[in-house]
C-alpha cells in the first residue's frame, strides 16, 4: 500500500513505513511527510509502528522534532514506535542531540520486527 | 562553546553571496552551491558534508521561516568566506532577530521530549565560532579545516562524550 511519499507494509502485527525515493527530509518536505504520517498512525487503533530510514540520506533538526511530536502520537494511542535503517552518519545526529535515549532505534526492518520491544502484549 | 554575541570578523576573502526572497524553495539551491564551493576549496569530506548541510539549513529556515516569517518582500542575505584555514558562513535577515538563550536546554533527562530546540546544540557540535549580532537578525558560523589526523581524534573524542 502506498501514500503519498510513503510506502506502508503490514508485516505481522508491525506497521512499517518507509519511502519510495531517496530523499533529504528537512523543512521543505517534513510536513507532508508528517501528515501522512499522522493519518496512518490514525487509522489505526494501537499501532506497532517501524519507520525504516534506509532511503533517508539527509535530515534536518526540524524532522527531529517532528519525530519527537509522532513518538508521543503514538505512545498516546498505546502504540510503539522504532527507527530503523539509520546510516552511521544520520544515527550521529541522534546521539549528539541524545534522542538514541528517546527512540527505539534498531539497525534494520529485520531487528525491529523481531525484537522483543513490539508484541502483542508489549 | 559559547555563543558570541557581537560583530563577528570577516574571514578573508567573500567567495558567495546572494540576496534571496524570503522563499524556502530556494534554501537547498543555495546550500548546494555553498557545499559545492567549501567542497572545492577541501574542506568538506562526506561526514563534513553532512554536517556542514544540517549548520547551514539550521541558519537559513532561520532567517527565512523565522526571522523573516517567509514573507516574500523581504530578504536575507548569505555571504561566505574562506581563507586556507577555515570558512564562515553569514546569514542576515530582515526579522526582529531573537535571543538564544531563550531556546531550551535539551540535554537533561526532562527536556530531552522537547518537539525543538536541537538545531543549536548541532551547531555547536560541528562548528568552532558561532555569532548572533544584530540582536540575533544576523549570525555568523566558523569553522577551522582538519586534518586527517584531528578529524579522526574529533571522532573519538565525539563516541566517549556521546556513549
Amino acid at each position: 500500500m502506498s501514500q503519498g511519499t510513503l510506502k506502508i507494509e503490514e508485516e505481522k502485527n508491525f506497521t512499517i513505513v518507509s519511502f519510495f525515493d531517496t530523499v533529504m527530509l528537512d523543512e521543505t518536505n517534513i510536513t507532508t511527510f508528517a501528515e501522512e504520517l499522522v493519518s496512518v498512525i490514525k487509522s489505526r487503533q494501537k499501532i506497532n509502528l517501524v519507520i525504516d530510514f534506509a532511503n533517508i540520506e539527509f535530515l534536518s533538526s526540524a524532522v527531529l522534532g517532528k519525530l519527537v511530536k509522532i513518538r508521543k502520537i503514538v505512545k498516546k494511542q498505546g502504540g510503539k514506535l522504532k527507527l530503523c535503517g539509520l546510516r552511521t552518519n544520520l544515527m550521529q545526529i541522534f546521539k549528539v542531540t541524545k534522542l538514541h535515549k528517546v527512540f527505539d532505534i534498531v539497525a534494520d526492518r529485520k531487528a525491529a520486527t523481531k525484537s522483543s520491544g513490539f508484541g502483542l502484549f508489549g | 562553546m559559547e555563543i558570541r554575541k557581537q560583530e563577528p570578523p570577516e574571514y578573508g576573502e567573500r567567495v558567495l553571496y546572494q540576496e534571496l526572497e524570503s522563499n524556502l524553495a530556494l534554501k537547498n539551491p543555495l546550500i548546494n552551491d555553498i557545499i559545492s564551493v567549501l567542497d572545492e576549496k577541501g574542506f568538506l569530506d562526506e561526514d563534513d558534508k553532512i554536517w556542514a548541510r544540517l549548520c547551514l539549513d539550521e541558519v537559513i529556515v532561520n532567517a527565512i521561516k523565522h526571522g523573516n516569517k517567509e514573507c516574500k518582500n523581504k530578504k536575507f542575505t548569505t555571504a561566505l568566506y574562506a581563507t586556507d584555514k577555515e570558512w564562515a558562513v553569514r546569514v542576515e535577515d530582515e526579522g526582529e532577530g531573537f535571543s538564544p538563550d531563550e531556546v531550551p536546554d535539551v540535554e537533561d533527562e526532562e527536556t530531552l521530549g522537547y518537539d525543538h530546540g536541537r538545531g543549536i546544540l548541532l551547531m555547536k557540535n560541528y562548528m568552532d565560532e558561532i555569532w548572533y549580532f544584530n540582536n540575533g537578525a544576523s549570525v555568523q558560523l566558523m569553522r577551522y579545516k582538519r586534518s586527517k589526523f584531528r578529524k579522526l581524534l574529533d571522532k573519538i573524542l565525539v563516541f566517549f562524550k556521546i556513549k
